[in-house]
């Protein structure tokens, strides 16, 4: 064995994760309930209702995480927990089962943020215990995280070193895809939903790009009215709206914003490879664009699995192996943060 | 051992008891924010000044409620992590029942729910009621009630004392297990909320985030 046996907990949002990680690498268990169908009955995540819900199935998923691991208490080295950022009610529940767990048998506590979670999904393998682990990205890593909660660009120098370059001024990336999802009357959530109605469809539009103070920060809520103001105009002309062509229209113009502040930040800073996270990285056009346009500068594009990139406890035990290592401790008194940031370095 | 959760309210409770529900000790303190960073530093200490140990855990037993969402989800996500851990049984005691029971004198037990309602369980009766501010005071103002004092001044219950559960928690978990030693279902355990989350009908787009 190489490295701490982590047991991780993953509480942020709507999905319950727990996850048993070694060295911040080798996933040993990762389990995840997710409550996308009982969201979709309201269109988004109700904070109370997923609060509720992570209450109920964070001991199941401990359960199912221990028993695929088979370690037992004893082959545990510590307990790493997300205490934020995220929706407080559920935060608290891993929070607080997770110090319950970590005093009763005597193992250290790591707290870990959930963006830098999302980052270290890029260190995980699924490689069995007898073969050689993958090599680690290597530094400067750019890091592009987008999700329903999160669009930050991130340099990353080293482990545990950040720079804030960019972030969304307003919605988030995924939050967008939701709420445009809601206008052209897609099933949510939005992301596979737009995705699908998108491929091979014609743009039936060209949606402005948003201007933004900072080079490398995003906004999407105009392109969201935009939409409306285009869907609100086939209805008002009593014409069918062509739901293909705007969603590609929208996924393209996403898309391009994401994928051009990427590679002009990638291009700046001279990283050695440009990693994504976050539950947007499951977006094909998005990997495929951001692929095709960094290969032009040989640059590779790091990309987990799509059940590495949505919420799950496995990054959160990844971000902690290295968080462990540089002996980073957290005590009972534990708390979760909603807004939490990452201790960010001056910009360069 | 028992131990016991109470956290329905801004008053917060702990106790220990012997396995057969003899009181160990009983610590109460007021905590409008800090449910998270306060519960099981105290509920260690209270441990340690008994001169025990976790590991000595025979059961755990948790106000289910009604009452502060967060404070009954830490004290639940807590009790579910200790009795996990050590293999042993958690018992749900609805909480303003242990309220009533551990102050004879009072007529009905008051938590708050948000601004302007709260939840009374009036002696003799089974289920806690979602009731409105004005109600509350003009059926309980001048009577003998169990109410944490924020409540108390914000709904006018003149004749309030504060909350003290813990210790009854841990007397009726102890019988609890004498009669079923398996307790509750620790995977489904849960408080007893009597509200449907805020949310489901009517969903202002204000109130919806997405993380
Ligand atoms: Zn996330």
């Amino acid at each position: 064995m190489s490295g701490p046996r982590i047991l991780a907990i993953e509480s942020s949002c709507d999905e319950t994760g727990v996850a048993v990680v070694v060295g911040g690498r080798r996933i040993e268990a990762n389990q995840v309930a997710t409550q996308v169908a009982l969201h979709a009955a309201t269109g988004g995540i109700v904070p109370e209702i997923a609060a509720r819900q992570q209450l109920r199935w964070i001991i199941p998923m401990l359960e199912a995480a221990l028993e695929t691991s088979g370690a037992d208490w004893g082959a545990l080295d510590a307990v790493a927990v997300t205490y934020g950022p995220g929706l407080i009610g559920s935060l608290l529940v891993g929070v607080n089962l997770a110090k319950a767990l970590a005093v009763v048998h005597d193992l250290p506590l790591v707290g870990v943020n959930h963006i830098e979670g999302h980052i270290y999904a890029n260190w995980l393998t699924d490689a069995p215990a007898d073969e050689p682990l993958p090599p680690e990205p290597e530094f400067p890593l750019l890091c592009l995280v987008v999700s329903g909660g999160h669009t930050q660009l991130v340099l990353m120098h080293d482990h545990g070193r950040y720079t804030l370059l960019g972030q969304t001024v307003d919605d988030a990336a995924g939050e967008a895809f939701d709420k445009v999802g809601r206008l052209l009357d897609l099933p949510y959530p939005g992301g596979p939903a737009i995705s699908e109605a998108a491929v091979g469809a014609i743009p039936a539009t060209r949606f402005p790009r948003a201007r933004t103070d900072g080079p490398y920060d995003f906004s999407f809520s105009g392109l969201k009215t935009a939409v409306g103001r285009e869907v609100a105009g086939y209805r008002e002309r009593g014409e069918p709206i062509p739901v293909d062509g705007i969603a590609a229209a929208f996924e393209e113009a996403v898309v391009d914003a994401l994928a051009s502040k990427t590679v002009v930040a990638a291009r700046e800073h001279g990283v050695a490879a440009v990693a994504l996270g976050g539950g947007v990285a499951a977006n094909r056009v998005l990997r495929a664009t951001l692929a095709e346009r960094l290969a032009a500068d040989g640059l590779p594009l790091l990309v987990p699995p799509p059940a590495w990139c949505t919420d799950n406890g496995a990054m959160i035990g990844a971000a902690a192996g290295f968080r462990f290592a540089a002996g980073d401790r957290a005590d009972a008194s534990l708390e979760a943060i909603p807004n939490l940031a990452l201790p960010w370095l001056e910009a360069p | 051992m028992i131990v016991a959760i109470d956290a329905a309210s801004t008053e917060l409770g702990l106790a220990l008891a012997e396995r057969d529900g003899t009181p160990l000790a009983e610590v109460g303190w007021t905590s409008a924010q800090r449910q998270s960073a306060e519960l099981l530093p105290r509920l260690l200490e209270a441990v340690e000044g008994s001169g025990r140990q976790l590991r000595e855990l025979a059961g755990v037993g948790v106000g289910t409620g009604p009452g502060s969402f967060t404070g009954l989800r830490v004290a639940m996500s807590l009790a579910k992590g200790l009795a996990f851990a050590l293999d042993r049984a958690i018992v749900g005691v609805p909480s303003l029942a242990a309220w009533l029971e551990a102050d004879p004198e009072t007529e009905a037990a008051v938590a708050r729910a948000g601004a302007r309602e709260a939840y009374v369980l009036v002696r003799g009766s089974d289920t806690p009621l979602l009731t409105d501010a004005a109600t509350v005071a003009h059926r309980l103002g001048g009577r003998p009630v169990v109410a944490p004092t924020e409540l108390a001044v914000a709904f006018g219950l003149r004749r309030a004392t504060g909350p003290r559960g813990a210790l009854v928690i841990a007397r009726r978990a102890a019988m609890r297990l004498d009669a079923d030693p398996r307790g509750d279902d620790v995977r489904m355990l849960e408080p007893m909320y009597l509200r449907a989350p805020r949310g489901l009908e009517g969903r202002p787009q204000g109130e919806v985030r997405w993380l």
